[in-house]
């Protein structure tokens, strides 16, 4: 049954140390479908614990990671995972923050080029100058 | 009683209605009689909403059935503490508290905020009450708590059992609101400023103040909802990446970039409309943040209500963004500062780094919260975006930051010669290498514990260094050290405060990384007289106890701990039956010492009396604590005004307006 839908174990049977440590890492990817957003390694309900039990038992038997997450997501569809799969739609949770980062980074640096040589505009500003000059003296400067 | 609550509620809905065109129009035409009645509107509306909360609490304590709120979450079995906390146990409760803490920072900043900002201070008041305008709004229609209950009943059921099983739960939620709500004074600031198309030292300074204080109470309550999880939820963390949680930091991000960006305004006269753009920002989060945990439009641990008020928030947020939008561009070119000789290797570079990571953290985390209805609507799949997705994308921007707050202090202001960078930034490595050695040893030499603590350890250097600056300088004049430390809190609190804060956050985050990767657990079926062991610790069931009380069942485990042979302590998990839910709530047992937490939960109690109990070892998560307790008395400490300023503010004139 399991075989059909996943094909045969990627590798070698797990046991000892070496399973619990990917049993944790896996079921921590996963959610825990009767909870509000904890992952099934975290969460304190019988059905987690009981969801962990069956992902131990697919390491033990060699199985990969991402077969048991396979096996899992064609029983509870994508929303069991805890961190979307990096493909079509999906790609817009990973990348957008990194392209503002990178608009902000150009940003930045633009403001440098453009900015010319001249004295701050702060130092025109007669209330500002003293102002600075009161925070300069609370420092102790 | 729900007649006078109603006629307060409705006494400040019209003081708003009144006080928001007087107070505008006292703006715009700077007439100094608007100005007083604005304020003694403003003063009413904070009045009506102080008396309807009292009337509410009333209710509660003398359990008035007849007041529709009472009838939702009041019991005769509550006891009183719990009692008088159901006022924001509820939806509508919650927004009845709401309007309290709207009103009573609208009227500290009456009261308190006489000088220093008249040009302003119309507007300002203005924007705050017709925000109390939206909020009364609500309290007296969609989220109304004062409605006629007949027949009256006789009893009933009381507030939400999670809220009622801890302590904490009575101080975090005033905590958040004090936040959360606190946002809406910078921003009614910010909105002052772009219609009276100035942004002077005089605005600057009280909106320092009024940025820093809900800032502060949102750290804080940020802290307890993370500690209220943790000695509740029973999964043995304090932070779960939950939308709810997401909601709270949002705003608390952008605030923390915009005080940020308000220093280098201050100093450098640059990054004006950075920082009205962060406070408005901040501003909408909260709001945001409210419609996303109120509407039960994302699943959330934190959500205990879900409510047809979701879409007037929605409304609420489109107008104020709208509002904003076009405030902002008409008023671009005030905004827009004058381009200044900005180095990037200095003090103002650093800023714009830290501002920019602190932004991007900010759009990860709202586009990962969001995101679930994003993709349900484009892909109509539900799709999870949990805790491994925020820490892979967040964890390194928290290297950043935590990276800045070591350089950023180290660096001078203005353009400074290779020498003197390279020696500022040297100075400090010693520390680094000292933290990573440290760190290294204590847990283990992964990498990113040795680059926490290297990255900690340089950090923590710069800020002891230039937190004591004033204190070393006043020893080399002369000064005995105790007196020299009292005095630079005097007359320096900002720097030393800013620094507090520095120290409090760098020390949260070791915690955090060390609690978050040396977690370790063990879990078992127990017979009476079975042992569990976990790290080093033996824990001994010696029985299951039932304990019948008024509103419910609590069934305890009783657990010996024992390390090394010697008896430590008896620790006492339970699972608590309340009369009226189905599900039992876990209730974990946590034993914290400086070290490290043993956390106790029970799963299931059998008919035969052998339980399911899961022991889990935390490292230092009390210092999580202790680091968030530090930054917020670092940000109270900010708020002190200098001695020397004080007698400038007393004896000088009022001061100009400027730019």
């Amino acid at each position: 049954m399991r075989q059909a839908r996943i094909g045969t174990p990627a590798g070698p049977p797990l046991d000892g140390a070496a399973l619990e440590s990917i049993t944790e890492e896996i079921s921590s990817l996963m959610r825990c479908p009767v909870c509000q957003g904890l992952s099934v390694n975290d969460s304190p309900t019988p059905l987690a614990a009981a969801m962990k039990n069956e992902v131990r038992d697919l390491l033990a038997a060699g199985y990969s990671g991402d077969q048991v997450l396979e096996y899992f997501e064609q029983s509870y569809g994508e929303f069991i995972r805890l961190a979307p799969h990096a493909r079509g739609f999906n790609l817009t949770v990973w990348l957008a923050p990194l392209a503002l980062l990178a608009l902000g980074v150009a940003l930045i640096l633009r403001r440098r080029r453009t900015a010319p040589s001249r004295p701050t505009a702060a130092a025109a500003d007669p209330d500002l100058v003293a102002y600075r000059e009161r925070v300069r003296h609370e420092v102790g400067r | 009683m729900a007649t006078i609550g109603q006629i307060c509620v409705l006494a400040g809905l019209l003081a708003c209605a009144i006080g928001t065109p007087v107070a505008f129009a006292a703006g715009a035409s700077r007439s100094a009689r608007g100005l007083v009645w604005s304020r003694r509107l403003a003063l009413a509306f904070a009045g009506a909403m102080l008396a309807a909360n009292l009337v509410m609490e009333y209710a509660l304590i003398t359990r008035d059935f007849s007041v529709s709120y009472v009838a939702q979450v009041g019991s005769r079995a509550t006891p009183l503490h719990i009692t008088i906390v159901s006022l924001w146990s509820s939806l509508e409760g919650s927004i009845l508290l709401w309007g309290l803490v709207l009103g009573g920072f609208t009227a500290a900043l009456v009261v308190l905020q006489r000088r220093g900002h008249e040009d302003y201070l119309a507007y300002t008041i203005g924007t705050l009450l017709a925000t109390g305008l939206f909020f009364s709004f609500l309290i007296a229609g969609p989220a109304n708590p004062f409605q006629t209950v007949s027949p009256v009943p006789l009893d009933g059921p009381g507030p939400n059992p999670l809220l009622q099983n801890h302590i904490l739960m009575i101080i975090h939620p005033p905590m958040l609101y004090l936040g959360y709500v606190g946002m809406s004074v910078p921003f009614a600031m910010a909105v002052a400023a772009l219609l009276r198309g100035q942004l002077g030292a005089t605005w600057l300074k009280p909106l320092r103040n009024w940025l820093m204080v809900p800032t502060g109470f949102l750290t804080l309550g940020i802290m307890l909802g993370g500690w209220w999880s943790y000695e509740v939820l029973g999964w043995g963390g304090y932070w779960a990446w939950d939308p709810v949680e997401n909601a709270s930091f949002l705003p608390w991000l952008t605030g923390i970039a915009a005080l940020h960006s308000a220093v280098v305004q201050q100093r450098r006269g640059t990054l004006k409309a950075w920082t009205v753009i962060l406070i408005m920002v901040t501003f909408l989060l909260t709001i945001l943040g409210t419609f996303l945990t109120r509407s039960g439009v994302v699943n959330s641990v934190h959500s205990f209500t879900q409510s047809p008020i979701g879409p007037l928030f929605l409304g609420f947020l489109g107008i104020a963004l709208i509002a904003v939008v076009v405030l902002l561009a008409m008023r671009i070119d005030t905004l827009v500062s004058e381009p200044a000789e900005d180095a990037i290797v200095a003090r103002e570079g650093a800023f714009l780094i830290n501002n920019l990571l602190l932004v991007t953290l900010t759009f990860t985390v709202l586009i990962g919260t969001l995101f679930p209805i994003i993709a349900e609507a484009v892909r109509g799949v539900k799709v999870s975006v949990g805790e491994p997705y925020f820490n892979r994308m967040a964890v390194p921007v928290f290297f950043g930051l935590l990276l800045m707050m070591g350089i950023g202090p180290a660096l001078p202001w203005g353009r400074a010669s290779r020498a003197e960078l390279r020696r500022a930034l040297l100075r400090p490595l010693p520390a680094a290498l000292i933290g990573a050695a440290l760190t290294g040893l204590v847990f283990s030499f992964e990498w990113q514990i040795l680059l926490t603590g290297g990255l900690g350890g340089y950090a923590l250097w710069v800020t002891l260094d230039q937190g004591m600056r004033p204190a070393r300088a006043r020893v080399r004049g002369g000064e005995p050290v105790p007196r020299a430390l009292g005095s630079s809190l005097t007359r320096s609190p900002r720097r030393t405060g800013a620094y507090l804060v520095h120290f409090g956050v760098i020390v949260t985050f070791i915690a955090v990384a060390a609690s978050a990767s040396f977690q370790t657990s063990n879990e078992a079926t127990l017979a009476p007289g079975d042992q569990l062991v976990v790290g080093d610790y033996n824990l001994v069931f010696e029985g299951a106890v039932n304990d019948r009380q008024p509103h419910r069942e609590v069934q305890k485990a009783v657990v010996r701990v024992e390390r090394g042979g010697r008896r430590l302590a008896v620790l006492e998990p339970s699972l608590n039956q309340y009369d009226t839910q189905r599900e039992p709530i876990m209730t974990p047992a946590v034993r914290s010492s400086l070290g490290h937490d043993l956390y106790l939960t029970l799963g299931s109690v059998g008919a035969d009396g052998r339980v399911g109990l899961r022991a889990i070892l935390t490292p230092a998560v009390i210092w999580i604590w202790i680091g968030v307790l530090v930054m917020v008395a670092g940000t109270a400490l900010c708020l002190i005004e200098p001695r020397s300023e004080r007698a400038q503010t007393a004896s000088a004139a009022p001061e100009a307006a400027a730019t």
